[in-house]
This record gives structure tokens, sequence and C-alpha cells, in this order.
């Protein structure tokens, strides 16, 4: 199995904490959004008692920051914008992915019909990738700043993500006579406080008619093709580090501790078959 | 039958952005030994928020063969069929970069836009002189040789 975390880190300097988070879940992979400390500080601390992981750089986005416990050569990015960066993900013996980083434009600066828009680009972008590639193993991971229900996560044309996974494994729908993909949006089964662990992954009280207190704006999204390889109880929204709490007692985010914007685990079998 | 188009219909004076970005593509592959090329790509389906209202609109990426044609947007561009104002997407580094540098003032959202070719001229010499871009083609050309 492959762990894989992300966290909006909110630009805050947090490079201890990070290290501990990796450790406490056994993180193979460390994705970071607004990051504040330098990547070699963030390295210095992961390796602090044993030299297990690596800085694996983005070519032209520096902006998502990714480490792995494993050399950089088998996370090789292939298309980025200063907000995404795609990767292949091409570890021995085990079955290649496209791993999708995406850091989307945030609701203070953008309309939810803009950010609407941009899935058109950011889908159209990940379908180019995966016709390079040749397969859809695609995994979408990062902070979208929209909630799993919003537009541009559901549409067709946008990101296409679905809350069941029996309508994912259908593959793809057509529309006006155009085939989109689908995702599998796993992040629905984890909102609200029915769930296991906290209801989103960023709070937000505000004084206006229509508000949601808690988002999921950090999320996972899986291709049909990965869905035997994602298993719904190894996800998790993180509201811990270990013995540290990433959370107040009224259970929201704590920034003074880590950030507005709580972590996500997610684990893969990308085990190839015998 | 009588012709009624007029004669200077044919009469193209003014190069289109698309001829301009063609040119400077072609420039970098020369000075890369085409270790880092550019390729236009037409994004008119799809394309940035910031160019929705324009008709002809194109990215502009920087890729390297040797890396499994690893690409990078640098910035698209969108125009509308009069060609002038062009409205650039840049990437937020290179933006950042180049405020204050230009005497093109950005328009809203820090969106760059060149009224005229001179303009468009100017936007992409300080684009294509950012640290950023130099920065992108550097690491490409050291991975491709590494």
């Amino acid at each position: 199995m492959i762990s894989l975390l992300f966290w909006n880190v909110g630009r805050l300097s947090r490079h201890a904490l990070v290290a501990r988070l990796a450790r406490a879940n056994d993180a193979d992979v460390i994705l970071l959004a607004e990051v504040a400390d330098e990547p070699i500080d963030l390295l210095k601390e992961l390796n602090k008692t044993q030299a297990s992981y690596f800085f694996s750089p983005g070519i032209g986005n520096t902006k998502i920051l990714a480490f792995t416990r494993f050399s950089d050569q088998f996370l090789r990015p292939c298309s980025e914008t200063d907000r995404l960066t795609i990767r292949r993900m091409r570890l021995p013996g085990l079955e290649e992915i496209l791993l999708a980083v995406v850091h989307f434009p945030s609701k203070l600066h953008w309309s939810e019909r803009s950010q609407a828009m941009e899935c058109t680009e950011l889908g159209a972008e990940i379908r180019k990738e995966e016709e390079r590639a040749g397969h859809q193993r695609t995994i979408l991971v990062g902070d979208l700043n929209m909630n799993p229900f919003e537009s541009g996560m559901v549409s067709a044309a946008g990101l296409h993500a679905v809350m069941d996974r029996r309508i994912a494994r259908e593959g793809s729908r057509v529309v006006q006579g155009r085939e989109y993909p689908f995702f599998y949006n796993p992040m629905w089964g984890l909102l609200g406080d029915g769930s296991r662990g906290p209801a989103g992954t960023f709070f937000h009280r505000h004084a206006e008619q229509e508000a949601y207190f808690w988002n999921m704006f950090d999320q996972v999204l899986v291709r049909p093709a990965l869905l035997d390889r994602f298993d719904f109880k190894d996800l998790a929204i993180l509201d811990d580090a270990g013995d540290e709490r990433l959370v107040k007692d009224s259970g929201v985010p704590d920034r003074d501790v880590g950030s507005d914007h709580l972590p996500v685990l997610f684990r893969l079998n990308l085990r190839v078959a015998a | 039958m009588i012709d009624l188009w007029p004669s200077e219909l044919s009469t193209v004076d003014q190069r289109s952005p698309l001829t301009i970005l063609k040119e400077q593509a072609s420039l970098l592959g020369e000075k890369t030994q085409n270790i880092v090329i550019a390729v236009l790509e037409d994004i008119s389906g799809i394309g940035p928020w910031s160019l929705k209202n324009y008709p002809f609109k194109y990215g502009f990426q920087l890729t390297c063969p040797a890396l499994g044609h690893y690409r990078f947007r640098l910035f698209s561009i969108g125009f509308d069929i009069d060609i002038y104002p062009v409205r650039f997407d840049l990437d937020s580094d290179v933006a950042e970069e180049i405020i204050g540098e230009t005497h093109v003032e950005p328009g809203m959202n820090g969106k760059f836009q060149a009224s005229n070719e001179e303009e468009f001229i100017e936007i992409l010499k300080r684009i294509f002189s950012s640290r950023k871009t130099a920065r992108v083609i550097r690491a490409l050309l050291s991975q491709a040789k590494s």
C-alpha cells in the first residue's frame, strides 16, 4: 500500500508538524500547498531521525511541494501550470498512475461560476495527459476550493466527480455527443458530523444568509480504473498528528497549532497482479 | 458578372499575434538546439476563465521532448476578430515579476492586455526575460542533459 498525504499548510511555517504528521501516518508521499517553509527545512525535519524522504521538485510549478519515500525519478512531472502539477508515479513492481495535484483559485477572489469554468480547463488538461500516458489510472488530489456538490466538481465538462462508485464504474457518460470520463469522489462520504472524523476540511463562519460552516475543499478524486485499488476505509481527514491535536475543542481546525485546513490521507494498493 | 468586392481585400497590414508567437517559438528551439521547444496550443474550446469572452485562444507551452514531452504553460492569449486588444493570462510568478517593469498596465485581476502590436511585443519580451521563464528553461535543459 502507498500512503499519500495532502495538506494545505495555510502559509504557516509548519515543517516540524509536517514531519510528525508524516511519521504518525506512515506517509510515503507528502503533498503540500501554501507552504511557507523552504523545501530544505522540510526535508531536514522529515529526515531528522532517519533519512527516508526525498524532495521531488516540480519544474514550472514551485507552489505545490512533493516529498517521497522513494527517489524523485519515480514521480516525474509531466504537465504543469502555476496551480497544477501532474506527475507520473512509476514505481518498480507497481502499477503506474498519474497523480494530479492542484491548488485551485480561492473563493476570496473567484466566484463559483468562474471556478466551474476553470474546472473545464482542469478536466481537459487531465484528459490530455491521460491520452499521452495511454491510461486513465489517475488520482486528482488537492485544495479545490470547492465543495463536492458544486457545479465545477460534478458537471460532465468539469471534473465529473460523482458520489457513487457504482456510477463511476460505468466509466464515462455521453453528453451532447461528447464523452466525459467519471471521477469517483469519496469525499461525499466524509461530509457532515455523521461521518467518521471531522465534518469537513475547512471551517468558515461568516455573517451571510448562506453559510455551510464546514467545507470539503480538500479532496481526493479517483478515476474508475483505480477503483479496485482504493478502499473508502483508507481515506481520512486527519485531526491530529499523533499526540498533537490539529483542532480546537469545538472540532474546528486550530490555526495556532496547524492550519485552517485539515490534512487528508489516503492509501492505494498499486501492486501488479501476479 | 460585376465584382462587388473591394480590390484591397487581400492586403494584410498587420501580423497576427499567432504569427509572432510562432516566430518566437521557433527562435527558442534554435537557442536550445531543440532541447526545449515552445508549442502553441489551440485552446479555443476551453481556456482559462479570464479569456472566456475571446473566440481565439492559444496557450504558449514550453516543452521538452527528452523529458517525456513535459509541458509547462507559460501563458495564454485571447483575442477577438479585430485582433487587438490581446488579453494575456500569465503564470502568476511571471505576472508578479513583470508588473511595474512594463509600461503596459495590467487590467483587472492583474491581467495584461496589449492594445497594439508594439505592446504585445513588449509584454512578450518581459515574459521571456522573466526569472521564472529562465528558471524553467534552465531546469529543463539541465534535466534533459543529465
